[in-house]
């Protein structure tokens, strides 16, 4: 695509009449904000990675202050009903949001990359096949999938975050298939193929870079998505049983009688939860117009 | 009427791979016969009936004569002997004729469960497909109309705010507010008449509605954008007509392709996630029901539930793909 | 009412870039009688666009507009920031250049057509259409009826353009200003939409800013001529004086580069070297100097002013063609092979094949 070019107009006197003259140029800066989201997603990155050797008290200990007390010095973000320190477990419970967020995004931009790909590549029966499959799951509510799967199946880290990663697939697909399309019909492509390269060395070779270089923006906003989908499992009491993850947190908070008593019980994991997913939103679509990429327009739920 | 007839043939495809789908992952993945009579059998029950074995009542479950009477009256009802693909094709034969079976657990017809889940579903599903647009059309306008500007800026700010709140955290806070601390409205549903489900649906559809309007905003605010910078707006100017009157006479509608589509599929997806959202607000619709019904391995519920949600997914996005030829008469000749 | 009904002086129209000041527009000034065409002549970039996005309030806000308009004695700019209402697409209107991208694609081509009749008239919906289809059948559709129910995309290229003179003419203006109207259309469609414009401007009393970048388009339909480059104006006259005693050498070149049918077929295109400036810097000197067969040195450090040259004709020029000076000073140019300005005069003497040439485009 094109270079684009500076805006040619910088003036906008703010006093101007109002008008329908909107000129809206792609800014090629990624901007404060940008570096304040990639601080915060660093700070929780390694905050959840080095939980065990950070001087918090054991998440797990009950009665470690009075129960149901807030936000105070000994205990930053207050205790549950069991007297547990919410600070130390939010920082805990980031650990197993992360690491199914992380894990299920990866395996879902793989799938879905590699079948946008081909069906983009190949065209013809292999696209409509695919196409087809991609649509199906996009019309398979997905939550109900998870739930059939993980009651069933069982509740280990593995299982959620490969069910979860189905999530992403169908709109990665969607989208890895629209770019391999723009790219297999450029030269250097049928340059590629006319000097014989196999189809196989001309996907690895020449189209999946130029695919996967937009897509990592969209990686980041697919991690908040997948964020938010664990949390809303753990909501149910379906993520992993293992441990404990942001989601389970705010259920424990959740039912109108703690609201009342001890609102901070679920308010803190859902701050934790909120700027996280912010952050990874912000830098992605910073990233995205950088590349300009256009808007993947998944719905939040 | 080529077109049609593949659409339909495209939709036939799709509930049929779906509703396998779900019916081999209800059956293979689980034990229906221990979903129908609650445990397993410890014997083997032929011999038991047969009087070949010995009727050990009251030594494990599922050893003794009764219990295994009862296994053989269930398989023989559900024809749990017969083969899977049989039993789909039997499955999917009664569904048609309007037969969803009775669930096995409180032996209630499923059709009649879901006629008094599904249009408080709906009501629900309405509602927040209504917040999402009229809050959203108004604000992607008026943001693309001062595009770059202060508004603007502050208006993607909170998009993405929006945005970032997962959907149940969205709930848990404005049931805090508007439940527990200010108590406007009421902790549970209430279904005296319209007004009160209206009343008690509102913060649910809000939850649903706010951050799809977030998503929609943005999409419709670069579309609108884009349609600015037509020369047919510059003729409108020209013809002397107003910002407001170009705006949503001229601009609006060539612009809304891209959220037609987005809406389609989203409008359909909000049946599957009004699942936690009809959890946190107690609203006894299809989706608290199918959570309960899977938890409880209550097969012919949660199929029942599956291909209610599956069909509304695709006629929706058949609504879509019709809706188009109306916004843009190009597309109408090929049609 | 006494006085013209468009009275323009010393327009100017500037945008500030990141590369400076651009000046689009550069002290454009002309009069314009009720009934009477006026037209305004130049290559893209010319600045001649503008002026008229300028008439009609379509520049963009951050445009920096000086100068006075006055129509029937009454403030254009002032109306603009007024915001006056029923002033624009009632008394002034505007065609367009491109009819293919200038109608909206998904309204109807009745509904586009009777919108003026109701916003500025209030006229009913089914009494503009009325209205509407007469006006289709004034601009010469066949089967106006069927036309109001179809949408643009139905239409051939010169119908649509019909139907945006149509809309241009709902409100009966006084003045329509016509940019390029056929510059987008086939050739053969040109001269018939050209013709319906004279047509309908005679029949209505209308009057008209044509605007073109073809000198042949003016000739026999506008009563007087402007010709522009880099938002200067370089020489104006009644038309008939113009195409008799032309005086700028650039009015000359414009015309060397259309093909005339009253000559032979074998005769050889001349173009004109070079671009026209980006218009950025305060130009010392004559803006066309650098590509002028005539230049002399006083040309590049003085800007020539408008002078008269007989009754209503101005032109800007030091070496005007077809005066002593100028034949002197071309003569002077071809002996030495070269102008004041640098320019190769070699290339004059060459044959240009008529393919080779590019005709001056559209406005850009």
């Amino acid at each position: 695509m094109p270079e684009p070019t500076e805006p040619t107009v910088v003036e906008r006197p703010t006093d101007a009449v109002d008008g329908l003259d909107t000129g809206d140029f792609v800014q090629r800066r990624l901007g404060v904000g940008f570096w304040l989201a990639v601080g915060w997603v660093f700070l929780i990155v390694g905050a959840a990675l080095l939980a065990p050797l950070l001087p918090i008290g054991d998440p797990e200990e009950i009665g470690a202050g009075p129960r149901q007390d807030g936000p105070s010095w000994a205990h930053w973000f207050g205790t549950d009903s069991n007297g547990r320190d919410i600070f130390s477990r939010t920082i805990w419970g980031a650990r197993v949001s992360l690491m199914v967020g992380f894990v299920s995004i990866v395996l879902g931009f793989l799938v879905g990359g590699l079948v946008g790909v081909v069906s983009g590549y190949f065209r013809g029966a292999t696209d409509r096949v695919l196409s087809f499959v991609v649509f199906v799951m996009l019309s398979f509510p997905s939550l109900v999938l998870f739930l059939l799967i993980i009651s069933i199946v069982g509740q280990g880290l593995w299982v959620v975050s490969l069910t979860l990663s189905v999530l992403v697939v169908p709109s990665v697909a969607r989208l890895g298939r629209a770019i391999t399309i723009a790219f297999a019909e450029r030269e250097f492509v049928a340059a590629a193929r006319l000097l014989g390269a196999t189809n196989r060395r001309v996907m690895v070779r020449e189209i999946l870079p130029n695919v996967l270089i937009p897509m990592a923006a969209l990686l980041l906003l697919g991690l908040g998505l997948t964020i938010v989908a664990e949390g809303g499992l753990a909501y149910l009491n379906l993520s992993v049983a293992e441990g404990f993850s942001w989601g389970k947190m705010i259920n424990l908070g959740a039912s109108p009688r703690t609201l009342r008593s001890a609102p901070w019980v679920a308010f803190f994991p859902i701050g934790a939860m909120f700027l996280t997913v912010l952050s990874l939103n912000w830098a992605g679509d910073r990233l995205r117009q950088y590349f300009d990429v256009r808007e993947l327009g998944i719905g939040s739920r | 009427m080529t077109f049609l007839a593949r659409r339909l043939a495209f939709m036939l495809g799709v509930l049929l791979v779906t509703t396998f789908v779900a019916y081999t992952a209800m059956n293979a993945l689980g034990d229906p016969l221990f979903n129908v009579v609650g445990f397993y059998t410890q014997v083997d029950c032929d011999a038991v009936i047969a009087g070949e074995a010995e009727d050990v009542v009251g030594t494990r479950p599922g050893s003794s004569l009764g219990e295994c009477e009862l296994v053989a009256e269930a398989r023989e009802k559900y024809h749990l002997d017969d083969p899977l693909p049989v039993r789909y094709v039997r499955w999917i034969g009664a569904m048609v004729q309007g037969d969803f079976g009775e669930s096995f657990k409180n032996y209630m017809p499923v059709s009649t469960i879901l006629a008094e889940r599904l249009p408080k579903s709906l009501l629900l599903m309405g509602m927040s497909v209504t917040v999402a647009l009229v809050v959203s059309i108004p604000w992607a306008v008026a943001a693309a109309y001062r595009a770059n500007r202060r508004l603007d800026r502050a208006s993607t700010a909170l998009s993405f705010g929006l945005l970032s709140i997962p959907g149940f955290a969205l709930a848990i806070i404005l049931m805090y507010f508007f439940v527990v601390r200010w108590e406007v409205f009421p902790s549970r549903f209430e279904d005296d008449d319209l007004f009160s489900r209206l009343r008690s649906l509102t913060l649910a559809s809000l939850t649903l509605g706010l951050p799809l309007s977030a998503v929609y905003q943005r999409l419709l605010r670069t579309d609108l954008i884009t349609t600015l910078q037509e020369d047919f707006v510059v003729t409108a100017k020209a013809k002397g007509l107003s910002d407001r009157r170009i705006m949503f006479r001229h601009v609006l509608r060539p612009s809304l392709f891209g959220m037609v589509t987005v809406v389609g599929l989203n409008t359909a997806a909000l049946f599957a996630g009004s699942i936690i959202i009809e959890q946190i607000f107690s609203i006894p619709g299809i989706g608290r029901e199918l959570y309960v019904s899977i938890v409880r391995d209550d097969n012919p519920v949660v199929l029942a539930c599956v291909v209610i949600i599956v069909t509304a997914f695709v006629l929706i996005n058949t609504a879509v793909d019709l809706l188009y030829s109306y916004l843009d008469p190009r597309v109408r000749r090929d049609a | 009412m006494a006085g013209p009904l468009l009275r323009v002086q010393d327009l100017r129209v500037g945008f500030r870039t990141e590369q400076g000041k651009v000046r689009a527009v550069d002290g454009v000034s002309f009069d314009l009688e009720e009934g009477q065409t006026i037209g305004i002549v130049g290559e893209s970039g010319s600045g001649k666009s503008v002026t008229a996005k300028a008439l009609m309030n379509l520049l963009p806000s951050y445009a920096q507009i000086q100068g006075a308009a006055h129509f029937d004695g009454r403030d254009v700019f002032a109306m603009a920031a007024n915001r006056e209402k029923h002033f624009w697409g009632v008394e002034m209107t505007m065609v367009f250049q491109d009819p293919m991208t200038s109608l909206n694609p998904v309204k109807k081509v009745g509904e586009q057509i009777a919108e003026s009749l109701r916003v500025h008239l209030k006229k009913g919906r089914r009494e503009a259409l009325v209205e509407a289809g007469d006006l289709l059948e004034q601009v010469g559709i066949p089967e106006p009826g069927k036309r109001l129910s179809q949408y643009p995309h139905e239409l051939s290229g010169g119908m649509r353009q019909r139907v945006v003179i149509a809309m241009a003419l709902a409100c009966s203006p006084r003045l329509l200003i016509a940019d390029e109207p056929t510059t987008a259309l086939d050739v053969t469609v040109q001269k018939h939409i050209l013709d319906l414009l004279d047509d309908l401007r005679r029949a209505r009393g209308m009057a008209m800013i044509l605007i073109t970048h073809d000198l042949g388009v003016v000739r026999g339909r506008a009563d007087e001529v402007m010709v522009m480059y880099a938002g200067h104006t370089m020489e104006e006259a009644p038309t008939d004086t113009l195409f008799a005693e032309m005086r700028h050498p650039y009015t000359e070149a414009l015309l060397e580069t259309i093909p005339r049918i009253d000559t032979p077929s074998h005769t050889r295109l001349v173009p004109i070297p070079g671009r026209p400036p980006e218009v950025i810097d305060v130009l010392e000197g004559c803006p066309f100097a650098p590509r002028c067969r005539y230049s002399v040195t006083e040309c590049l450090t003085d800007r020539p002013g408008l002078t008269s040259h007989g009754a209503g004709h101005l032109c800007a020029c030091h070496a005007p063609a077809g005066t002593q000076v100028g034949k002197e000073a071309r003569a002077g140019n071809e002996a030495a092979g070269t102008t004041a300005a640098g320019l190769d005069m070699e290339q004059f003497a060459r044959r240009v094949p008529i393919a080779d040439l590019n005709r001056p485009g559209g406005e850009g």
